[in-house]
């Protein structure tokens, strides 16, 4: 178990819930996420289309944790209005914030996220800021009373992995009391291995999962990934050496070269 | 008549009360979240605010996001 937000979870593995190839595929990919916070949205709809109505019957009959974002919003006072919108809709303090500021990386806005950081905090949410993994940043979040924060793997949707690990090493050393989850950019299993061995409480993903030819087996990698990622953390790796270091003992080796000089 | 934008669109309403242009709309239930000219608006005020013609109405609903 591990606390995040005020709710104490069993998984550290974070789903969204775009892009599944059909409502049903995402309802089984959920499932064997076997994760318990989902990422969800507010879109414009005509009033007479039920398609948001029966995604939103399907995500609350799972009886899961919502985490809203503010994807799409590229000014601080958008993702305020946003906020309290969703506040309202799923009846939750928790906010997934998103201020973007370059359209062809998708980019948040450094700026404009710790603006409405701020002034969302003020309002009593529960603000997990989607951001870039630079360390002042992150300092920043965290002063302004952000306890949890979510740094970047590598662009939304890019599925590159960890391009930066040493910055999320850093962030991680520099940051050991914020809850830290690596959000956008996973691609396969292995990279929620590795943001975990960092320490990383958790991780955020969807188009992993969603595009995968089989999103239910790959929902159900990324489980076993995230698991065995934080129980290697926990465990402590051995430290890396530059040399080979023979791992079976040396003493008593045949055909010892008692010759050589 | 008032004249407004929703979600984008140009539309017309009878009513001036938030609540009655919502219905009018269509707008029924309470699986929908609404701002007025980039403001939220509760739904314990729907019946009392009045537009006056011009607003931009957001009407937004639960959709898939990652």
């Amino acid at each position: 178990m591990w606390e995040v937000g005020g709710a104490r979870l069993q998984s550290r593995l974070f789903i969204g819930t775009a892009l599944f190839p059909s409502p049903e595929v995402m309802r089984r990919a959920i499932a064997q996420s076997a994760a318990e916070v989902v990422t969800l949205s507010l879109r414009r709809q005509a009033p007479g289309k039920q398609g948001g109505e029966a995604f939103w019957r399907i995500i609350r009959d799972m009886g899961l944790r919502l985490l809203p974002n503010t994807a799409g919003c590229k000014t601080a006072k958008e993702a305020i209005t946003l906020a309290a919108m969703a506040r309202e809709l799923f009846d939750t303090r928790w906010i997934k914030l998103e201020v973007i500021g370059e359209e062809y990386c998708l980019q948040p806005d450094p700026f404009g996220l710790l603006e409405a950081a701020r002034e969302l905090i003020a309002q009593d949410f529960e603000v997990f800021p989607y951001c870039t993994d630079d360390l002042v940043l992150c300092m920043r979040l965290a002063e302004a009373g952000c306890k949890t924060i979510m740094p970047w793997a590598s662009p939304i949707g890019s599925g590159q992995g960890l391009l930066n690990p040493f910055n999320l090493r850093t962030i991680r050393q520099r940051l050991p009391d914020v809850s830290l989850i690596v959000d956008a950019g996973l691609g396969k299993p292995s990279h929620a291995a590795q943001a975990m061995e960092l320490g990383y409480d958790g991780v955020l993903l969807n188009s992993a999962v969603a595009l995968a030819q089989d999103p239910p087996t790959m929902a159900r990698a990324f489980a076993l990934a995230v698991e065995a990622g934080r129980a290697g953390y926990e465990a402590g790796p051995m430290p890396e050496r530059d040399f080979a270091s023979p791992s079976t003992p040396t003493l008593g080796a045949p055909f010892w070269h008692e010759d050589e000089p | 008549m008032l004249s407004l934008t929703v979600n984008g669109e140009s539309r017309t309403a009878q009513a001036v009360v938030l609540s009655e242009i919502l219905r009018e709309l269509g707008y029924e239930g309470r699986h929908f979240a609404v701002a007025v000219d980039g403001d939220f608006v509760p739904r314990s005020r729907y019946a009392a605010i009045q537009l006056g013609g011009g607003e931009r109405l957001e009407v937004l609903s639960p959709l898939q996001g990652g």
